[in-house]
């Protein structure tokens, strides 16, 4: 060897390994996760749980208590179907557990706080983001369209605000995309892949049971159409039976056979409507629909139309998916936004490869399509709009995601600028005014106020209040609430039938609009920005003999 | 596939995906006010409009249900025929009250709860919605904004608004008579 490069090579080695490093660290995919990171974590306790994450959260504090998540920990009962979701012994039988224990262990390593209540479950949102890098990358070897998607899915305001919450909705993303991972890693042939396929399934049963029927039904049948060529009949049979092995005891627990009665045909055209405006508005713009149906069309009578590369059949396998899903999900009397969170993970998956083949068609198009579903919701709604078909409420305002908007700066906002949440607004009033001891009715946030406060809070949507005495405070508050049988609500009627018939209340008007949830992340619901006019203030009454 | 249609599909998606671009910029909120201040105002006068239409054709079929099970509990006998009048306003519940008396009565008082309190929803959140026109208009014309006085229709606002009020109140009492009529009939189930 020449002496000179005897003596220079090691420096270039070291030279290499440092740009090496600082390559993969300015690595697209690297930028793209640190982005999650931000928009998942960074004050990630700005805004107290509200209702549905409170149950979570109340509930994984009490498996701290007794081992079990318990529904009364000898103060308060947590509840928000009339009592339903407990048997005798106050044992929680109405929805699954894995949730419940994913919270407890936060609690328990990082204390009783929001921030930890939240944190698993936006770790878990930002490895759907990676999950959706490597799934495309590993499968298909595509790195343009692992990046696009997983940027796609990064840019998803209503995906972050459901990955933000104390509740499942990442985690039954994540497992989708585990079983999806594992059911395109050579299952059949590979022990560790089956292993992980069975356990993803048996999980998402696990975390809800709504979305393994609606997702696990689908995807086996778009599989046996589109990769019939993956079941081996003894190994799927084996992991059928296993599958069911382990949710067999769950089907048992949470009272699945009870609430399957609450089926009502009537219901299944407007679920089905908002199911289909729902994604149409929030995962995969009508435009991009209607072209995939067009470019699809022969499908329907010929086998032999079927996309023979393999990225275009993992695409439709991905859409038939989705819809078998939401027809599913149709069935369900409880439509709610929150069940199509767990196909976020794959609509970005669909539009980022519709991104790269614009591209490739056309690369002025290509940019412009993915500017559009990167940064602005304008290519969901303008085109429903045009049709008149967009889905509102009447209580919405333009700074919300029902109006087309750039999501990100609205996301962005909020977490800059803060929201004067209405719980918030509550569980402070409660904590500064409230004495030891006293009794608080409340017709909603009840469940908030029992995980930030230490009185005995009664009412919300729990049925049969036993009140012993007239309460210490009440709070009507402004949006009145019926329960699945359309009867008012047994908090609102007490509360109404208490200022009629009960002297010494006296109302105390609070500087602060009474919104009708607080930090819920439905997009339909959210806001990130105070409304122009805002709703009533709330009002509270307080009992005047009580000190 | 020729190198001509290759060519308009390109023109033609990038004018859509352009077109889209541009009605979006055009709603920003913060652009919207800065180019078209009215149209806001205006949307929202529509949409309040659409309430109204969509409150008018409830309190319809509920009025209308409400009598159709009146007239049920007085004619309950197996024997009654299809009634023609009302095959022809409920036709799914006639044929069914016949084939299954039990299950049309459970489905009728369903779906009069769910008309029922989807009105007193509506009605609820269109106030909220009339109030923030009112509040908006105010504010808007306090400042001697004179645009604020019409709509581009050249109907003015105030009297668009005070309309909206009065009808309010009249959809409003009527729920209001419906409503022991209903429960009454609710609690028979």
């Amino acid at each position: 060897m020449d002496p000179l490069t005897y003596l220079i090579s090691p420096a270039l080695k070291v030279m290499n390994h440092s740009l090496n490093r600082i390559n993969r660290l300015l690595s697209p995919i690297a930028i793209i996760v640190a982005v999650g990171a931000f928009l998942l974590l960074f004050g990630l306790d700005n805004r107290p749980f509200w209702q549905d994450e409170a149950e979570t959260a109340c509930l994984a504090r009490n498996v701290l208590k007794y081992g079990v998540p318990r529904a009364y920990d000898g103060v308060n009962i947590i509840s928000q179907e009339q009592g339903h979701e407990y048997d005798q012994n106050f044992l929680w039988r109405w929805s699954p557990w894995l949730q419940i224990y994913v919270t407890a262990a936060a609690f328990r390593l990082g204390g009783l706080t929001t921030y930890a209540g939240r944190l698993p479950f936006a770790l878990l949102g930002l490895a759907c983001i990676i999950l959706v890098y490597q799934l495309v990358r590993h499968n298909f070897g595509d790195r343009p369209w692992a990046l696009i998607s997983a940027a796609l899915l990064t840019s998803s305001v209503p995906f972050l605000l459901y990955a933000r919450q104390c509740r499942y909705y990442s985690l039954g993303a994540l497992l989708t995309l585990i079983s999806l991972y594992a059911f395109m890693d050579d299952w059949q042939k590979r022990f560790l892949s089956a292993l992980l396929l069975c356990f993803s399934i048996v999980l998402l049963f696990y975390t809800n049971y709504l979305l393994f029927f609606s997702f696990v039904v689908p995807a086996l049948l778009a599989a046996f159409l589109l990769y019939p060529q993956y079941f081996y009949l003894r190994k799927f049979l084996l992991i059928m039976v296993l599958t069911l092995c382990f949710i067999f005891p769950g089907m048992l627990l949470y009272k699945i056979k009870q609430q399957s009665a609450i089926i009502n045909p009537s219901v299944i055209p407007g679920n089905f409507e908002n199911y289909v405006g729902g994604l149409f508005q929030y995962l995969i713009p009508l435009p991009i629909a209607l072209y995939l149906l067009w470019r699809w069309r022969r499908i329907l009578w010929t086998r032999s139309a079927l996309p023979a590369e393999p990225g275009e059949r993992f695409i439709l396998f991905l859409s038939l998916t989705i819809v078998g899903n939401v027809f599913l999900l149709t069935l369900i009397p409880q439509c709610e936004h929150r069940y199509l969170v767990h196909l976020y993970p794959l609509c970005a998956i669909i539009l980022g490869w519709v991104v790269c083949a614009a591209w490739r068609y056309y690369k002025v198009s290509g940019v412009l399509l993915g500017v559009l579903l990167l940064f602005t919701n304008w290519l969901y709604l303008v085109p429903m709009d045009w049709l008149h078909i967009t889905n509102r409420s009447v209580l919405n305002d333009r700074q919300m995601l029902t109006y087309p908007n750039l999501p990100l700066k609205l996301f962005l906002t909020e977490l800059g600028s803060g929201y004067p949440d209405v719980t918030y607004n509550l569980i402070r009033f409660f904590q500064t005014h409230a004495h030891p001891g006293e009794v608080i009715l409340i017709t909603y946030d009840d469940l908030p106020l029992q995980f930030y406060t230490p009185f005995k809070v009664l009412g919300g949507l729990q049925g049969n209040i036993k009140l012993d005495q007239p309460p210490d405070w009440m709070v009507l508050r402004w949006y009145t609430r019926w329960n699945r049988a359309y009867q008012l609500n047994e908090s609102e009627r007490l509360i109404q039938e208490i200022l009629a018939t009960t002297p010494g209340y006296a109302p105390v008007v609070l500087p602060f609009e009474d919104q009708v949830f607080g930090n819920n992340p439905d997009p339909y619901e959210h806001r990130f920005i105070p409304a122009e006019n805002p709703l009533p203030p709330v009002v509270i009454y307080k009992k005047l003999a009580s000190r | 596939m020729s190198f001509g249609f290759l060519k308009s599909g390109k023109f033609l998606l990038t004018a859509g995906l352009l077109l889209v671009l541009a009605q979006g910029l055009l709603e920003l909120p913060e652009l919207q006010d800065y180019f078209f201040p009215k149209k806001y105002l205006e949307f929202n006068l529509d949409l309040a409009k659409l309430e109204f239409w969509k409150i008018e054709k409830n309190l319809e079929s509920l009025k209308a249900r409400v009598s159709y099970l009146q007239w049920f509990l007085a004619h309950r006998s197996p024997e009654d025929n299809i009634s023609k009048d009302w095959l022809l306003r409920f036709p799914f519940s006639e044929s069914l009250r016949w084939l299954s008396p039990k299950i049309f009565w459970h489905l009728n008082i369903y779906a009069l709860k769910r008309t029922r309190i989807g009105l007193e929803r509506k009605l609820k959140y269109l106030n909220a919605l009339i109030n923030d026109i009112k509040i908006n208009t105010k504010s808007k014309l306090s400042h001697n904004n004179a645009d604020y006085l019409t709509d581009s229709s050249g109907v003015n606002i105030s009297q668009i608004i005070q309309n909206f009020d009065q009808l309010w109140a009249s959809y409003n009492q009527e729920l209001k008579t419906l409503t022991p009529k209903s429960i009454l009939l609710e609690n028979l189930d």
